[in-house]
């Protein structure tokens, strides 16, 4: 759905128009529940917090400018309760340290076979730094640009950048290194 | 390429490039760069291949129709605030008199202005009788004032005066003014004194 028919939901959710809000839910729920739930690890709190993100959207509506696109607004909504959730139980470490990590050139051969097997992309993702693993998600699963993810995680647009760069740095040596275990076992 | 800083911001922005959310000018540049360096058009195509592996994982289990449910549920026991007809012309009478007390009392911080009831005239009644006169603690904030003034639907009609005295008129003509006194009275942070004309 385009974001000008979003936001034709959004101004009719905003005069307390149900079934608008029913076709947002039907639209966002999946890509908003799987980026909490990726984040928090807790299908039970996940989806309070997607509740919780839909009732935001429910009482903000009116008062929803469009200077956003919706898809960045709700993130930015989820992103923030998950932040919270992290700071009430002290799981949060906002930092961007790369850590040290092998620097050789991984071989292209080794990193395409293990991209294409998604188990160990998914292990080697779970290892990311949550700043990190939030951008590359932001970038590759929902398309998001540089700009909407510099919103959603409000954060500079360099420091997303540079974020990805070393998200995919670490990422491609993460999935060479389970290619070669693989190959020596 | 000019410069390794260049081949960096290419590098930076090819993740865009693959998911086809760069600026024309921004995707202008990365094709041409690409163009001079096959390495980076063999770091794009890892970067297409992660992301389309990573858009294949549709494993999950996401709240549904039941996670709906509950939500309408939810609406219905606290319904959306929709600003109406008085509700919101109240809103704007409370924006504006608060708005108007914390300039008013620049102002009479700055000495330079001595309030009189006929420099202007506000919203509500102005009938003495439907008035409570008060003067706000010196160290009371504007957002204290205004916050207390809207939970009791109170406007600020006239003040300060010399001495800093306010007139509040209460939105409803037929509030109990003497209990409204006396509630005012009580919020002893905000008021150093309350009194009935």
């Amino acid at each position: 759905m385009k974001d000008a028919e979003l936001k034709s939901l959004i101004h009719r959710i905003g005069k307390g128009d149900k079934t608008a809000l029913d076709a947002l839910y039907r639209q966002m729920e999946r890509p908003l529940y799987r980026f909490i739930n990726i984040k928090l690890n807790d299908p039970y709190l996940s989806a309070d917090i997607l509740q919780e993100v839909f009732l935001d959207v429910w009482k903000g509506a009116a008062a929803f400018e469009g200077r956003s696109a919706v898809k960045t607004w709700m993130f930015s909504i989820a992103y923030r309760k998950v932040i919270d959730v992290f700071r009430k139980n002290a799981r949060l470490t906002i930092t961007d340290d790369l850590p040290e990590q092998l620097d050789e050139a991984p071989s292209a051969v080794a990193q395409i076979s293990a991209v294409q097997e998604a188990e160990h992309l998914r292990a080697c993702l779970a290892q990311l730094k949550p700043d990190h693993r939030d951008a590359i998600e932001l970038a590759f699963y929902e398309d998001m640009g540089y700009r909407e993810i510099a919103e959603v995680t409000s954060a500079p647009e360099g420091t997303v950048k540079t974020r990805i760069f070393h998200a995919k740095k670490l990422l491609l040596h993460c999935l060479q290194g389970r290619m070669n275990a693989k190959v020596a076992s | 390429m000019s410069s390794e800083l260049d081949r960096q911001h290419i590098i930076e922005l090819l993740p865009f490039w693959v998911n086809g959310t760069l600026s024309q000018d921004e995707r202008d540049m990365v094709e041409a760069a690409m163009a001079q360096d096959p390495s980076l058009r063999q770091e794009a195509e890892m970067l297409s291949l992660v992301r389309a592996t990573m858009q294949q994982q549709s494993d999950v289990q996401s709240p549904g129709d039941l996670g709906l449910a509950r939500l309408r549920r939810v609406i219905e026991d606290s319904p959306q605030q929709v600003l109406e007809g008085r509700s919101r012309t109240r809103r704007y009478i409370l924006s504006f008199s608060s708005g108007l007390a914390a300039a008013l009392a620049l102002l009479a911080v700055l000495g330079n202005f001595r309030a009189s009831e006929d420099v202007y005239e506000l919203a509500s009644s102005n009938d003495d009788t439907a008035n409570i006169v008060v003067s706000f603690r010196p160290d009371v904030t504007q957002a204290s004032m205004a916050s207390l003034l809207q939970m009791h639907e109170l406007v600020i009609v006239d003040g300060p005066s010399a001495i800093g005295l306010y007139r509040l008129s209460p939105l409803d003509p037929e509030a109990d003014l003497e209990q409204l006194a006396g509630t005012l009275r009580s919020e002893t942070d905000v008021f150093e004194s309350v009194d009935l004309p």
